[in-house]
C-alpha cells in the first residue's frame, strides 16, 4: 500500500514541478474562462459593480376610473407609478440599473438570449384592471443562467406588487365610502387613505396584482449566463487533458526506463499501474479544486446549490479520466503521438458533450450523442446542478456511466498492452 | 563460501536471433564477479534476466536459492539494480528520488531516512541533497543511480556498465565505491567492455562474447590462456589502411592484429622484438606512428586471443 501511494504521490509532484503540465491544466482553462466568458457578455452583474441590468417594459394605457386614482393621490396611469417605484427609489439606485424600453418582444428576445438577465413587462389594461378591482398580473421575465440577479429583481417587483396592491384595496374601499358620504373633501379623503395605507395589511395570494414569471428553459451561452456556461464546460474538458499529462507519465517511465528499473524492485506490477491511476486521479482532483474554487471564489461563477452533487460530477469524471490515460497510453507509443491522440480525444468529446454550444440547438434526435461522451455525462450533471437544483442523488446515472466508461476504457487500454506483449 | 548465484543452461531468444545462447555460470558469495565483453555481447540481457525483467527461453537462474522463473518477488528482494541508464527522475531531488527507490525496496521511517543518509554520503552529495536531479552533472547523476540500487543493502548488487560516459574523477568516485560495498559483504555481478575497471575490481571474470561466455576464471586463470604473449598497441590516424593491417598480420612472431579506431591492437609472442618490426612496416606503408607500447598479457589480450578482435569493436 505504501508503494502504492508513493508512486502517485511521486508522479504528483513530478507533475506539479512541470510547468508545462500547470499551464495546460490550470492556466489555460482559467484564462479561456475569463476570456470567453466576457467576450459574450461580461461578468456578473453582481461582479461587475454597476448593479444589476433590468428593462422595463410599460405598456399601461391607463384608466378612466378618475375617482380610485386621484383618492390615491397617484396618476391614473399605474404603470408609471410602480415604474417609477423601480427606478428613483433610492435604497434600490445601486442595486438595480434600469432601462426603460417599448418592445416587449425584443425585451423578451434579450432575456431569453442572455443579454439581459431580467425584465419586467407591465399589461396594457394593468391600471384599468387594478381600478377596476381585478386581477392583473405583471409579467417578470428571468434568464436562468443569471439566477442570482433575475431572483434579486422578481423580489424587489413582488414588494413593489404587494405594495400597490395594498394602497389599490385600500383606495377602492376609502372612493367608495366617499362617494356615499356628504361634505367630504378630495383632502380629507386622501388623509383617510393615507393612513389606511400605512396601517393595511393584504395577502399576497389574494393580492390583485400578481407577479407571472416567464423562465427561460435552456441556458445559454451569453450574458451572465455564459460566464457560468464557459466555467463549467471548459472545466470538464480540460479535465480530460490530465488524462493526457498520465498517458505521458507511462510512457516517460518507459523511455527513461525507471519503468523497468521500478519493476526490478519487489513491487508488483499492479502497484505501479495502480499507483500511476490514483496519481492521476489526485491530479485531476486537485485541478478541478483549484479551478472550481477560482470560478465560484473570485469569478463568482454559479456551479449551483448541490456542492455534493458537483463534486460526485468532477470525481466521475476523473474516474473516467484515469481510464482515459491507460487507454492513451496503450495506443501511443511515444510522448507525441499520446499527445496526438489524447488531444484528439479530448476536443472530439468535447464537441460532441457540449463544451462549445449548447447541444440543444442540435436536431433533438441527435442530441444523444452527448452520453458517447465523458464530458456530455459531467456537463449534464453539473449543468443539471446548476440549472435544475439537482443534488447527489439524481446524479447517480450520470456518475455510474462515468464509472463504467473508466472500467471500459481502462480494460481496452489493458487488452491492448496486453496484445503488444 | 557457496554460490550465492547459479545461471545454468540459460537462453534468450528474440525470434530467430540468440541474445544469449546457454550460459553457465556461478557467482560466489562475497566476491565481485566481472561480465566483460564489448557491446552487444549479451551482458545486459543476462542481468536483465537476473533481475527477473524478462523470462529465460531456456535455463533457470537461482539467487540466494530462489529461483527467477518462479519466485521472482524472493529474487528482487536480495537483489539491487544499478541499470546502465541513468532510470532517475530528473524533477526531483536526490533525496526524494532515494527515498522513493527506498520505498519501492520496501523500506520506510527512521530506517529509510537513515539508509538515505547513508546513501547520499556514499555519494559523496550530501551536501546539494535537495537539489533537483537535473542540475547535476553526469557523474553526479550515475553516482545517485548507484546509490538507489544499494540503499536497502541487498545481498546480490548487479551493476550494468554502471561508469559509461563519465569523468574519470567520477569514474574513481564509483570504482571506490563498488570496492567499499564489496569489502562491507555485498557480493557483486559487475559488468562492463573496460578491461581495466574488470581487472581493477574483480575476483573472477566470465568474457561474453555473442551471448555466450568464451572464458572464465580467476584473473590469474585468463591470462595464463594466452600464455606468454604480449600485447603491441601503436597508436596511429584515423584513416588507417587496412592494407596495412593485412601486412601487419604477414610478420613473423605477430599472432593476432586488429585496429581499434585510431590504435593498433597486435598480440605477439615478443612483443618487444616484433615491435621494431612493426614500426618498419608502417613507416613503410606511409603510416604515422603516434605512440608505441608493450603491456604484458591482460584481459585485452585474452579476448584478443580467443576471438581475434578486439574489445572496443
Amino acid at each position: 500500500m505504501t508503494k502504492f501511494f508513493s508512486i502517485a504521490i511521486k508522479d504528483v509532484k513530478t507533475w506539479v514541478r512541470d510547468p508545462a503540465a500547470l499551464g495546460i491544466l490550470l492556466a489555460m482553462p482559467a484564462v479561456l474562462i475569463l476570456i470567453l466568458g466576457s467576450a459574450f457578455g461580461g461578468l456578473s452583474g453582481d461582479a461587475a459593480g454597476g448593479g444589476i441590468q433590468v428593462a422595463i417594459v410599460n405598456l399601461d394605457a391607463g384608466s378612466s376610473a378618475e375617482a380610485a386614482s386621484s383618492a390615491s393621490g397617484a396618476s391614473s396611469v399605474l404603470g408609471d407609478e410602480v415604474t417609477a417605484a423601480l427606478a428613483e427609489n433610492e435604497q434600490l439606485a445601486g442595486l438595480l440599473n434600469i432601462s426603460e424600453a417599448t418592445d416587449p418582444e425584443a425585451v423578451r428576445a434579450d432575456v431569453e438570449r442572455g443579454d439581459l438577465p431580467a425584465a419586467l413587462i407591465i399589461p396594457e389594461d394593468f391600471s384599468a384592471r387594478v381600478n377596476a378591482g381585478e386581477s392583473v398580473e405583471l409579467e417578470v421575465l428571468r434568464d436562468p443562467g443569471a439566477e442570482l440577479s433575475s431572483g434579486i429583481f422578481e423580489t424587489v417587483v413582488r414588494a413593489v406588487a404587494t405594495e400597490f396592491s395594498r394602497i389599490s384595496v385600500v383606495a377602492r374601499t376609502a372612493g367608495a365610502a366617499a362617494a356615499q358620504a356628504e361634505g367630504v373633501t378630495p383632502e380629507l379623503i386622501g388623509g383617510i387613505v393615507n393612513q389606511a395605507v400605512a396601517g393595511a395589511t393584504v395577502d399576497e395570494a389574494a393580492a390583485p396584482i400578481a407577479i407571472e414569471m416567464t423562465e427561460f428553459e435552456e441556458p445559454d451561452a451569453q450574458g451572465e449566463g455564459s460566464l457560468d456556461f464557459f466555467a463549467v464546460s471548459m472545466t470538464s474538458m480540460f479535465l480530460l487533458f490530465a488524462s493526457m499529462f498520465g498517458a505521458f507519465s507511462f510512457i516517460t517511465e518507459k523511455r527513461e526506463l525507471t519503468m523497468s528499473r521500478l519493476l526490478t524492485t519487489p513491487t508488483p506490477g499492479s502497484a505501479f499501474v495502480g499507483g500511476k491511476m490514483l496519481g492521476i486521479f489526485i491530479l485531476g482532483i486537485l485541478q478541478f479544486g483549484v479551478l472550481y474554487a477560482y470560478t465560484r471564489g473570485v469569478m463568482g461563477v454559479n456551479w449551483g446549490d448541490s456542492v455534493l452533487g458537483t463534486w460526485m460530477m468532477a470525481t466521475g469524471e476523473v474516474v473516467a479520466v484515469t481510464g482515459l490515460a491507460v487507454l492513451i497510453a496503450a495506443i501511443a507509443k511515444t510522448e507525441r503521438a499520446a499527445g496526438a491522440v489524447g488531444s484528439v480525444l479530448v476536443q472530439i468529446m468535447a464537441l460532441i458533450g457540449g463544451v462549445f454550444f449548447p447541444l440543444s440547438i442540435l436536431p433533438e434526435w441527435l442530441q444523444p450523442i452527448r452520453y458517447l461522451s465523458v464530458i456530455g455525462w459531467a456537463l449534464d450533471g453539473f449543468q443539471a446542478v446548476q440549472y435544475n437544483g439537482a443534488g447527489a442523488g439524481d446524479l447517480i446515472i450520470n456518475f455510474a456511466a462515468m464509472i463504467g466508461m473508466a472500467a471500459l476504457f481502462f480494460g481496452i487500454g489493458v487488452w491492448r498492452l496486453g496484445a503488444d506483449q | 563460501m557457496g554460490d550465492i548465484a547459479t545461471v545454468t543452461g540459460l537462453v534468450k531468444r528474440f525470434g530467430d536471433l540468440a541474445a544469449v545462447d546457454g550460459v553457465d555460470f556461478a557467482i560466489r558469495e562475497g566476491e565481485v564477479f566481472g561480465l566483460l565483453g564489448p557491446n552487444g555481447a549479451g551482458k545486459t540481457t543476462i542481468i536483465s534476466m537476473m533481475s527477473c525483467l524478462i523470462p529465460p527461453t531456456e535455463g533457470d537462474i537461482f539467487i540466494d536459492g530462489a529461483s527467477v522463473r518462479k519466485q521472482a518477488i524472493a529474487v528482487k528482494s536480495v537483489l539491487g539494480v544499478v541499470p546502465q541508464e541513468i532510470a532517475l527522475y530528473p524533477t526531483l531531488s536526490a533525496r526524494e528520488n532515494l527515498a522513493f527507490w527506498g520505498r519501492m525496496y520496501g523500506l520506510g521511517g527512521k530506517t529509510l531516512s537513515s539508509a538515505v543518509d547513508e546513501a547520499l554520503e556514499l555519494a559523496g552529495l550530501a551536501d546539494r541533497a535537495k537539489e533537483r536531479l537535473e542540475k547535476y552533472s553526469g557523474g553526479m547523476k550515475r553516482r545517485i543511480n548507484i546509490a538507489a540500487g544499494i540503499l536497502h543493502k541487498p545481498k546480490v548488487l548487479l551493476m550494468d556498465e554502471p561508469t559509461v560516459g563519465i569523468d574519470p574523477q567520477s569514474r574513481n568516485h564509483i570504482l571506490e565505491t563498488v570496492k567499499d560495498l564489496n569489502a562491507q559483504g555485498m557480493t557483486v555481478l559487475y559488468t562492463s567492455h573496460y578491461m581495466e575497471e574488470v581487472e581493477f575490481l574483480c575476483d573472477r571474470v566470465a568474457i561474453v562474447d555473442h551471448g555466450k561466455i568464451i572464458a572464465q576464471g580467476t584473473l590469474a586463470e585468463l591470462r595464463r590462456v594466452v600464455g606468454d604473449a604480449d600485447v603491441v598497441r601503436i597508436g596511429v590516424d584515423d584513416a588507417f589502411a587496412d592494407e596495412t593491417l593485412d601486412a601487419i598480420r604477414a610478420l613473423e612472431g605477430v599472432e593476432k592484429a586488429e585496429r581499434a579506431d585510431s590504435t593498433l591492437e597486435i598480440l605477439a609472442a615478443d612483443g618487444g622484438a616484433v615491435l621494431a618490426d612493426i614500426v618498419s612496416a608502417l613507416t613503410a606503408a606511409g603510416e604515422k606512428v603516434h605512440s608505441a607500447e608493450v603491456v604484458e598479457p591482460n584481459l585485452e589480450s585474452v579476448f584478443l586471443h580467443l576471438t581475434g578482435k578486439s574489445l572496443r569493436d
